[in-house]
């Protein structure tokens, strides 16, 4: 079986639009977060070498420098040494006079002249001969001065470090001096001028070791760039160059370099500048290398003066403050972190754009759905969003119109049917009133006939009991036995009739018009009162034998005593009526009981008979009386149907039964102890 | 000492029938047939006991029962109605009335007897 049953939806916990969005959500940010976090992660050391690389480049570029132009000095050392100038001299030059020596020198001092005044970054370049005398020199200041030394102003180099090491070279070698200061004659010339020797053996035609032939070359053209070269995009950076041993030979800041004015003797090193771990890094890796220092990043570069010899090495480097390296990946950090905020806040307005668009259709719905609900037929959905919820209302425009036209039906038929109602309850109200003065006229007629026959009964009664009583005159037995007889016949007579008269106006009397009047009383006045007006009735010599009941009884009962006492008169007097012989008398008890939840009396009127009787008799005698039929009334169960009616009135009920067994016959009446005090 | 009672009765037979049998038991009896009679033997003969037909000429029983209440010398006054109207109200509207019993015709007057003595004993216990 289908259950057609309307389930009551459950409460609303969260409603389409925020499913769908949160659907959107899920779906759209939390890759989209995923992949940005981790694109920032991966991207950090790329970036890292990205913003490093101009450094990089810068630090290769001032090494490459350096490196060139120590090139083209060793170039000019051997192109010097080399000059035909200064082989013509050495060839004449020891067995020449003053004046012709004087015009041997003369093409040599041309010669370096020339060359100074091209390079400009030389102090000077000199000719030294194997006994350590200089024997041509040209000095060269800037811009374009170049001296020329002679006589007493040449100097002698013998004890010179980078004279004794050139001219124990091979032919072609050169030797490259540490840097150090310009001396004359042993003292330091000032301003001080920082120099290193580039030297190379010189020798004759005849292959024998003639001299030296020297340039200085001043280390701070050589190392100018790292004053003046900038990075574009790293302006603050610090450039230097340090020795083996880590002092400084050229820096950014002039006054830390070695050899300066100011740092003749400090010898600034970078242990000054950076902790034991960094310094030991800088000197000791033999690799090109970016050295996290304490607060920065050090881009660093070996440099080899001499090619030849790679124990001589000088390191150029870089310094860019961590701060401004990070500076720059942060900010492409922060650029990512605010597209990636930018792209989820616009997937968000998307979202709940996309959600309210997809949503707003079944909103319509729904609420065009409650105002249908609501009792509305007329109103109709308007949607038009081409699709399943567009079709889905033309569907429910279908069936509230067909609802409507239904309904529309429903109400005209009921409008008919209520007519057709109104008009049938006048009908019947007017024969309601037809009825009630029908009824009304029948009661009166009823209440005169009954009238009527009630007085004259007294008076016929009324002159029997003078004749029995012996007031008009002694009369003998059989006219007692007569006049006894004739009492007996009128009184069932008058109940019989009695009883029509009151069916009827039962009958007649609508239920409002029967009312019940309580009062607390004792049950056996009441049987005691039947049993009196049941003797004076009938046989009054014999009526101890007829009833047997014990007066002294208390059976207090709360209900309408006219009414019980009508009952127990009335049922009495049919029992006596039919009585078979004065050999069965009737046994009357009261007797309490709890039945159907309620405090009971029983009235037990119970006859035993002596001997057997046939059934016709049985049923003609005693059974007859207590049937009770409504629709068919008879001599014998009149007073029986009367008790009954009035029972309905008062709830009770009446039992009739026949046990074979003992030969006994019951008639029970059950009356509540306390009647429902409401009714009324 | 027998009680003196009155007997308000428009049926002749009635009459007759009742007033016998309580003289034949030694009761003395005053007659009236309508309401008007009753009151006015009410006052002149001063009877124990009123036993008062309901249905009577020119006064009704009820009436008669409702004026005897309202004079303080009658108020206590025994009255025994008793009517041929058997309807369940029709008790009720007597003893409003300001009736001591009711009884229904047909009624034999040994039943009357009975409840004159019980409604005397009763008062006199009272």
């Amino acid at each position: 079986m289908t259950d057609t049953h309307v389930r009551q939806p459950r409460k609303r916990s969260i409603s389409i639009y925020t499913k769908l969005l949160s659907n959107f959500l899920i779906i759209a940010i939390i890759p989209l977060l995923i992949l940005g976090l981790l694109g920032i992660r991966l991207s950090t050391a790329p970036l890292r070498e990205f913003a490093l690389a101009p450094l990089q480049r810068h630090v290769l570029s001032l090494s490459n420098h350096i490196r060139t132009e120590l090139y083209d000095v060793r170039e000019d050392v051997l192109y010097a040494s080399r000059l035909p100038d200064l082989a013509r001299m050495l060839e004449y030059y020891p067995s020449a006079d003053d004046t012709y020596r004087i015009s041997l020198k003369e093409p040599v001092y041309n010669d370096f002249i020339e060359l100074v005044r091209k390079r400009k970054k030389y102090h000077y370049i000199s000719y030294i001969d194997e006994t350590g005398k200089e024997l041509v020199r040209v000095n060269f200041m800037e811009p374009d001065t170049w001296y020329v030394i002679a006589g007493e102003r040449l100097q002698t180099k013998n004890d010179s470090v980078f004279f004794e090491k050139a001219l124990k070279s091979r032919l072609g070698n050169l030797y490259v001096s540490d840097i150090t200061l310009n001396e004359e004659n042993g003292i330091l010339q000032e301003p001080y001028t920082r120099v290193m020797y580039i030297s190379t053996p010189v020798e004759d035609i005849s292959g024998h070791k003639r001299g030296v032939l020297t340039i200085a070359l001043r280390t701070d053209v050589l190392f100018k760039p790292l004053q003046f070269w900038k990075v574009e995009r790293y302006p603050s950076a610090i450039h230097f160059a340090i020795n083996k041993k880590g002092f400084y030979i050229a820096h950014s800041t002039k006054e830390k370099e070695w050899g300066t004015q100011q740092n003749i003797e400090m010898k600034w090193s970078v242990i000054n500048d950076f902790s034991n771990t960094v310094s030991g890094l800088l000197l000791e890796n033999e690799q090109d290398t970016v050295i996290d220092a304490d607060d920065g990043v050090l881009v660093t570069h070996r440099v080899y003066p001499e090619p030849n010899n790679r124990d001589e090495y000088w390191i150029v480097a870089s310094y860019v403050p961590r701060s401004i390296i990070y500076a720059r990946i942060n900010s492409f950090k922060m650029i990512f972190f605010a597209l990636l905020a930018i792209t989820i806040i616009t997937t968000i307005i998307v979202a709940m754009i996309l959600s309210a668009q997809f949503t707003r259709p079944i909103k319509t719905l729904r609420n065009g759905a409650a105002v249908i609900r609501g009792g509305n037929l007329s109103h109709r959905i308007d949607i038009k969003s081409t699709d399943e919820v567009e079709e889905l209302a033309y569907d429910l425009n279908l069936m509230t119109e067909q609802l409507e036209e239904l309904y529309q039906n429903l109400e005209n038929k009921v409008k008919e049917r209520t007519q057709m109602l109104q008009q049938a309850m006048a009908d019947l109200e007017e024969k309601d009133k037809l009825l009630q003065e029908s009824d009304r006229l029948k009661l009166d007629f009823l209440t005169n006939l009954s009238s009527e026959l009630r007085t004259p009964l007294t008076s016929i009664m009324g002159y029997i009991s003078l004749l029995i009583n012996n007031v008009y005159g002694d009369l003998n037995d059989k006219q007692l036995a007569a006049l006894n007889k004739a009492r007996k016949n009128v009184y069932h007579t008058f109940k019989w009739l009695d009883g029509i008269i009151r069916i009827s106006s039962l009958s007649a009397i609508q239920n409002d018009a029967i009312s019940i009047h309580k009062t607390r009383f004792n049950l056996a006045e009441s049987i005691s009162l039947a049993i009196k007006n049941l003797s004076y009735a009938v046989v009054g010599e014999q009526k101890s034998a007829i009833v047997r009941f014990d007066e002294n009884q208390v059976a207090e009962l709360y209900t309408d005593k006219e009414k019980v006492d009508e009952i127990i008169s009335s049922l009495l007097s049919g029992i006596v009526y039919h009585q078979v012989t004065q050999d069965t008398p009737i046994h009357v008890e009261v007797k309490s009981e709890h039945k159907d939840g309620n405090d009971v009396y029983l009235v037990d009127f119970s006859l035993k008979f002596a001997n057997k009787i046939d059934a016709g008799d049985l049923y003609r005698a005693l059974i007859e009386p207590f049937i009770h039929s409504p629709t068919f009334f008879n001599i014998t169960n009149l007073s029986t149907n009367v008790a009954r009616s009035l029972l309905t009135w008062l709830d009770g009920d009446l039992k009739v039964t026949y046990d074979k067994q003992t030969n006994n016959l019951h008639a029970v009446i059950y009356l509540k102890k306390d009647g429902d005090p409401d009714v009324s | 000492m027998y009680p003196k009672i009155l007997i308000v009765e428009d049926d002749e037979d009635n009459m007759e029938t009742l007033t016998a049998y309580l003289e034949y038991f030694n009761y003395t009896v005053i007659k009236a047939v309508d309401g008007e009679e009753a009151l006015n033997k009410i006052q002149s003969d001063k009877p124990d006991v009123v036993v008062l037909d309901m249905s009577i000429p020119k006064i009704d029983g009820w009436e008669v029962a409702r004026r005897l209440r309202l004079q303080p010398e009658n108020k206590d006054l025994t009255v025994i109605a008793f009517s041929a109207m058997a309807l369940p109200h029709e008790m009720e509207r007597a003893i409003k009335a300001g009736c001591d019993a009711f009884l229904t015709k047909p009624m034999s007057p040994e039943i009357l007897i009975e409840e004159i003595k019980k409604i005397l004993e009763e008062k006199k216990k009272a």
